[in-house]
């Protein structure tokens, strides 16, 4: 088992060196870098920068220095340091763009993870105990509907429909007037009337995915011989399903752990721009976009670790949880 | 310099009799009591600048918020943008000149020296004072010494010399007309013309021995990597504690929003001798996405905004709901019209001769419906034109823009046209084929939303005449390394340009089209124009292509002539006229529709509000200038 794990180490080492260079040079793969975003948007602005102006852009940020220097410097500052260097666009460490990011990105990922769940399981369970059934045809068609919508279209919709008819400000997760305002009861309130808009929207995403999985390995598994032989010797139907079938049509879920670490971080990045919300995501999705090299560069080295971390824990844990993993090893 | 000495003396005895005691907004005075802030008196200049407020003598109070689309310092009336900082002269909406941040200021008659008089006793946002040293400070010990960050002072300054603490001389090694245009723009601000000195001589070992301890203390390896970190100012700001003599200073700056207080020494009084800014503070929140923006703004959650016009329709909707007012500005906006560029240099040989033959340019003009466009992206307010000068300016001429022969819609003239050009033959979608057989496609370039429909329907346009037209989303710096390489066909410019920033920008404006569309042209001519003032040294072939004779004659007109002389001048207006007939005469920008308006929203209850933002800015920054007057009403 050691040497199992130091052998899955010493890979995901090799991985990371690996991952750093391509996120590295993938992002300065198009012509232009950030200073030629930001001199065609001055430009816009009806502002033309003097050479002056540019040089001391170029000087502050070193992007016309040859890639091997620029890559050297970033990831020997990451190793030695921990310093993740700065964000041209922001003009800040990238480490703390991060960090005021991080909590929130979770919450929100964890959040809208339990909704899914509340609303995905239940239907899925009801889908394969009553297939072709008028209820399990309605959920499918919501799931479905949730599934093919546009999660941004649907996070409009949603905003105009709760401004219109509820009067409460759309986007964001605080009306102006609690933004600045220290935590209060009155602050709580306003975040709850904030939440459920994404929450649901970033929810039923995931909601028609995981109700197909479940209704499928569900209904394999209630056609099995265990089944049908528990249920000949009495067991009660309820008692029958969450015993058994249930628990084993969860196991997909518990074996998508890899991905969710890196998801939970970096959330719904479209999303999370309509709704204005401060995750995460849509720093990633602008950074790239404007050609901000050390949070692209840095954050898609996290968002990989984090991935190769998720498998690693996921794939001991798998050996530790799942009893026929575990014997087909020792055999 | 001797009526400047005579004002510097006289009128703070007379002003300071007049107003014995200043007033000051109740969260100041409140400080003041409980003794962490010097009394109004000490902490205005000596003679403050007296305001001239639009409508009315506002009342304290309240905060204005606004949305912003990024961590940029460009926001609305509260942005850290140096357009709204205070500059030493400032441009009134008449187009008149006036010291503001300055006392007075001095141009020599030979355009070779200028000087500034600061007013006594103003101060930074956080007390220092504001001297002739933030000045000389910037120029020599930043600029020369090549030290922290700078956007430098214009190539033909030679000198910046504090002659005492309220004198600036700024002294120029070849005559300089447009200083006080300059200054009046972002070049006379904290980023390009002054800095706070007494605060980064903090980091600064000349001045202070304890530099390099300092550093260490904050993590840096030497007082110079400290200092060039504290004079960052872009973008966004670095520093929140950097001092601004702007009204409203940086308080706190979170993911989602920034947030500005009031500054508490801020050199400007209405005329009841009351300090402003009226407004305690200004909330900038971040909203990236546009249709949220919107949909906030008419949901009534903006205290001021800006919008397209195509929202008009839904902001009247929601006016009353929303508790705001509308305005339509007639105005120099990114998104008040259309015109586009084809690449002179593109490097594709089969398309070349036609795009830098002026019959070509005539026809696809010809086949543009500019009505339909400007019905269908802007409700019909634009006005349908030709690419020239913003028919708001002095010098307009209709025959540049709505009447200009080639301004009208006929397709049938097209097709005539480009039959006769050698490209009668079609493929069996209709496309007319270039001489090598290939189907005649322009490849047209953008970047962001606005306006989507009038791309469509100039594809449309194109098409009906044989033209293929392929619209590709693209990013700023793809575009702009697109059209520089000649490797984009086709490319949106600025299309309502304005007099004054006509005149301002020496690369901007409508050239700026031509050094990114006419690429190795731009940089042939600007290497022979350098080496003919001096301002290059080098010598052997000349970099890029010879331009044609009439793109020479453009270029020297608009860059060389029309800044020879200061703005407004006979000669000034003549060349740039002259500059304006060869781009009607010779197309290099097509127009579509120019000079729509924008939609202005602003809440019921504020007060002093402009209607209309000066002459040199392009966007809703330009109210930043009027945000120390504006006040809610109760």
């Amino acid at each position: 088992m050691a040497s199992y794990i130091g052998r899955r180490l010493f890979y995901m080492v090799l991985l990371l060196i690996m991952l750093s260079f391509v996120a590295f040079a993938v992002i300065q793969l198009p012509p232009g870098d950030w200073i030629d975003n930001f001199i065609y948007y001055m430009e816009r602005f009806g502002v033309t920068l003097d050479e002056s102006a540019i040089e001391a852009l170029n000087k502050r940020w070193g992007f016309k220095e040859p890639f091997h220097i620029q890559y050297w410097k970033w990831i020997t500052n990451i190793i030695v340091r921990g310093d993740f260097g700065e964000s041209a666009t922001h003009n800040r460490p990238v480490a703390e763009l991060i960090g005021e990011r991080i909590m929130l990105s979770i919450v929100i990922s964890l959040s809208t993870m339990v909704v899914t769940y509340i609303i995905a399981i239940p239907i899925g369970i009801y889908s394969a105990t009553h297939p072709y059934s008028v209820g399990d045809y309605t959920g499918v068609v919501f799931g479905f509907m949730g599934l093919a919508t546009p999660n941004f279209l649907l996070a409009l919709i949603l905003m105009f429909l709760f401004q219109r008819y509820f009067g409460w400000s759309p986007g964001g997760l605080f009306s102006p007037e609690y933004l600045v305002a220290p935590w209060s009861f009155a602050k709580v309130i306003d975040l709850m009337k904030h939440l459920p808009v994404p929450l649901f929207v970033i929810g039923t995403a995931g909601t028609a995915g995981m109700i197909r999985v479940l209704r499928t390995t569900l209904m394999d598994e209630l056609g099995r011989q265990y089944v049908v032989t528990a249920r000949a010797k009495g067991v009660r139907e309820g008692r029958l399903l969450f015993k058994y079938p249930i628990r084993l049509a969860i196991n997909p879920m518990v074996s998508g752990l890899a991905g969710l670490l890196a998801g939970v971080v970096s959330g719904e990045a479209l999303v999370s721009i309509v709704l204005s919300l401060p995750t995460v995501g849509p720093l990633l999705l602008t950074a790239l976009l404007e050609q901000d090299l050390q949070i692209a560069a840095s954050l898609i080295l996290f968002l990989g670790s984090l991935g190769l971390f998720g498998t690693l824990i996921s794939d001991l844990l798998l050996v530790v949880v799942d009893p026929r993993i575990r014997f087909e090893k020792q055999m | 310099m001797k009526r400047v000495l005579l004002m510097a003396a006289v009128v703070p005895l007379m002003v300071a009799s007049a107003w014995a005691d200043y007033k000051e907004a109740p969260m100041l005075a409140a400080l003041v009591a409980a003794g962490e802030l010097p009394p109004v008196e000490e902490r205005l200049p000596l003679e403050p600048k007296v305001r001239a407020v639009f409508d009315e003598i506002g009342t304290y109070g309240g905060q204005v918020i606004v949305f912003g689309n990024s961590p940029n310092p460009w926001a609305p009336l509260v942005g850290e943008n140096p357009e709204g900082t205070p500059t030493p002269i400032r441009m009134d909406l008449d187009g008149s000149f006036e010291p503001d941040l300055a006392l007075d200021y001095h141009l020599s008659d030979d355009y070779m020296t200028f000087t500034l008089t600061l007013r006594e006793g103003s101060k930074w946002s956080n007390g220092d004072p504001f001297t002739a040293e933030d000045f000389s400070f910037h120029f020599n010990d930043m600029q020369k010494a090549e030290l922290g960050y700078v956007w430098a002072y214009p190539s033909q300054v030679k000198t910046v010399t504090a002659v005492d603490d309220l004198t600036v001389v700024i002294e120029y090694s070849e005559p300089y007309p447009k200083v006080a245009q300059d200054l009046v723009t972002y070049k006379g601000t904290d980023w390009t013309l002054y800095q706070p000195s007494t605060w980064l001589k903090q980091w600064h070992a000349e001045y202070n021995e304890n530099a390099n301890a300092m550093a260490k203390e904050e993590g840096f390896d030497n007082w110079q990597d400290a200092f060039s970190d504290h004079s960052t100012f872009c973008c966004p700001q670095r520093n929140i504690e950097r001092p601004t003599m702007a009204p409203f200073m940086l308080a706190d700056v979170q993911p989602t929003f920034r947030l500005k207080e009031r500054n508490p020494y801020y050199f400007a009084v209405d005329s009841a001798g009351q300090q402003l800014p009226y407004i305690d503070s200004g909330l900038i929140q971040i909203i990236a996405d546009g249709e949220a923006r919107r949909l906030k703004v008419i949901g009534g959650e903006a205290d001021f905004a800006t919008i397209p016009l195509d929202a008009y329709p839904l902001l009247v909707q929601g006016q009353q709901s929303g508790n705001y007012n509308l305005n339509l500005l007639e105005a120099w906006f990114e998104g008040t019209g259309l015109a586009y560029a084809f690449n002179l240099n593109i490097k594709d040989e089969a398309k070349r001769p036609f795009f830098e033959n002026v019959e070509f340019r005539r026809a696809i003009s010809l086949a543009i419906d500019r009505e339909r466009i400007n019905e269908a992206q802007w409700l019909g307010q634009g006005t349908p034109s030709q690419m020239t000068i913003t028919k708001l300016a002095s010098i307009y001429r209709p025959e540049w823009g709505e009447d200009h022969p080639y301004a009208r819609h006929d397709p049938d003239e097209a097709n005539r046209m480009l039959d006769a050009l050698g490209l009668g033959e079609r493929n069996n979608d209709g496309i007319r084929l270039l001489p090598n057989g290939e189907p005649f496609i322009v490849i047209n370039a953008f970047h962001g939303q606005t306006p989507l429909r009038a791309y469509e329907l100039v594809k449309e346009d194109f098409e009906a005449v044989g033209i293929g037209l392929e619209l590709r989303p693209a990013d700023g710096s793809v575009i702009d390394q697109g059209m520089s390489g000649g490797t984009i066909d086709f490319v949106r410019w600025n299309e309502t340009i304005g007099e004054f920033q006509d005149y301002l920008s020496s690369g901007g404006g409508h050239t700026q089209s031509l050094s990114h569309m006419a690429n190795q042209y731009w940089i042939w001519w600007q290497e022979m124009n350098n080496r003919r003032t001096g301002a290059s040294t080098e010598t052997g072939d000349l970099p890029g292509e010879e331009p044609p004779p009439e793109l020479q004659e453009y270029f020297q007109t608009q860059i060389v002539e029309s800044k020879r002389h200061p703005y407004g001048s006979p000669e000034q207006r003549a060349a740039s006229s002259k500059a304006w007939e060869l781009q009607a005469e010779w197309l290099w920008n097509i127009g579509v529709v120019q000079a729509a308006p924008m939609v202005m929203v602003y809440r019921s209850n504020l007060g002093n509000v402009p209607d209309q933002v000066p002459a040199f800015f392009e966007g809703d920054i330009g109210f930043n200038l009027y945000a120390d007057q504006m006040f809610f009403k109760n």
